[in-house]
């Protein structure tokens, strides 16, 4: 019984994380939109990701600086791999499409993220396709229609 | 659609494609080689370089000229808020599996849009298809999470 609790609790605070996750990924897309009027795309794609930088850099840097100091040349290149992707491309394609359509309708369709991932599983990983993964992928891409034929 | 709209959708479509490649690739780079702090600490160094190398020439004029203080803090903002976003997201999986934080984490567009129509009601408009089409875009996302698990 003692056991369930305690796994009751680290369920709660991994939960108490992630709402701050949702939170800290949700802020970040309205904060930019305010912030188009005042600075160019450019420079604030890139002070954004230059936050974020700072941000992650210290707490690594606090936490687990032996990890930082031991990485391989091979992980070097994939690290440049996922930051030209996720944060130079991911990044400035995602507040091109906040500047365009507002945080509202690009947030859910970047939010459709895993779908992409899921279905890049599925070709190069050669995942199963089960019944909730088809009925996700549905569900994501009536979504995505529903918020595309909104007008105006 | 409106053709206007288009390319917005397009670069929408585009993030979300990096993203999910990103996504497939760092999978075995934090099986294989390491800890996912390590993971996106080095990728956002990356990153900065090649925004720096792609955006070179704007930037350098646009360091130079005399910039909003309140454009430099919200975007400056936006980027600790992501990092908070990720820091959280590894910390909470610490503590719980994967079945329980993806998808909580997962309703960010939900937040986006609910802090969008509270916060920014002169710039946004949020309509009941949005809200629709958000919410089946979550749920979605979390049945293609949990059936990953």
């Amino acid at each position: 019984m003692k056991g369930f609790g305690q796994k009751m609790d680290s369920n709660l605070i991994g939960i108490g994380f992630s709402l701050l996750a949702a939170l800290g990924f949700g802020s970040s897309a309205v904060l930019v939109r305010p912030a188009l009027s005042h600075i160019s795309l450019p420079l604030g794609t890139f002070l954004s990701v230059l936050a974020s930088l700072l941000f992650i850099g210290i707490i690594a840097a606090l936490t687990d600086v032996s990890a930082l100091l031991a990485v391989s040349r091979a992980a070097l290149a994939w690290f440049a791999i996922l930051g030209l992707l996720s944060f130079a491309m991911g990044r400035l394609f995602y507040y091109r499409g906040i500047q365009r359509l507002g945080v509202a309708r690009a947030a859910p369709i970047v939010g459709a993220t895993p779908l992409v991932a899921a279905v890049l599983a599925v070709l190069v990983y050669r995942e199963a396709v089960s019944y909730l993964l088809a009925l996700g992928v549905i569900a994501v891409v009536v979504g995505v229609v529903l918020i595309l034929r909104e007008q105006g | 659609m409106k053709g206007r709209l288009l390319p917005g959708y397009l670069f929408s479509a585009a993030a979300a494609f990096s993203y999910g490649t990103s996504q497939v690739i760092s999978r075995t780079v934090v099986r294989d080689m390491a800890s996912p702090l390590v993971t996106s600490a080095f990728s956002l160094i990356f990153g900065v370089l090649f925004l720096y190398l792609f955006l070179f020439p704007t930037l350098n004029r646009q360091i130079r000229q005399r910039n909003s203080r309140r454009g430099i803090i919200l975007f400056m903002g936006s980027g600790v808020a992501a990092g908070v976003g990720v820091t959280s997201m590894y910390t909470g999986l610490k503590w719980a599996p994967v079945v329980v934080v993806s998808p909580v984490t997962a309703i960010h567009p939900l937040l986006a849009i609910g802090l969008s129509y509270f916060f920014l009601q002169h710039m946004e408009r949020v309509t009941w298809r949005i809200l629709l089409g958000a919410l089946l875009v979550v749920g979605g996302v979390v049945m293609i999470t949990l059936s990953q698990v």
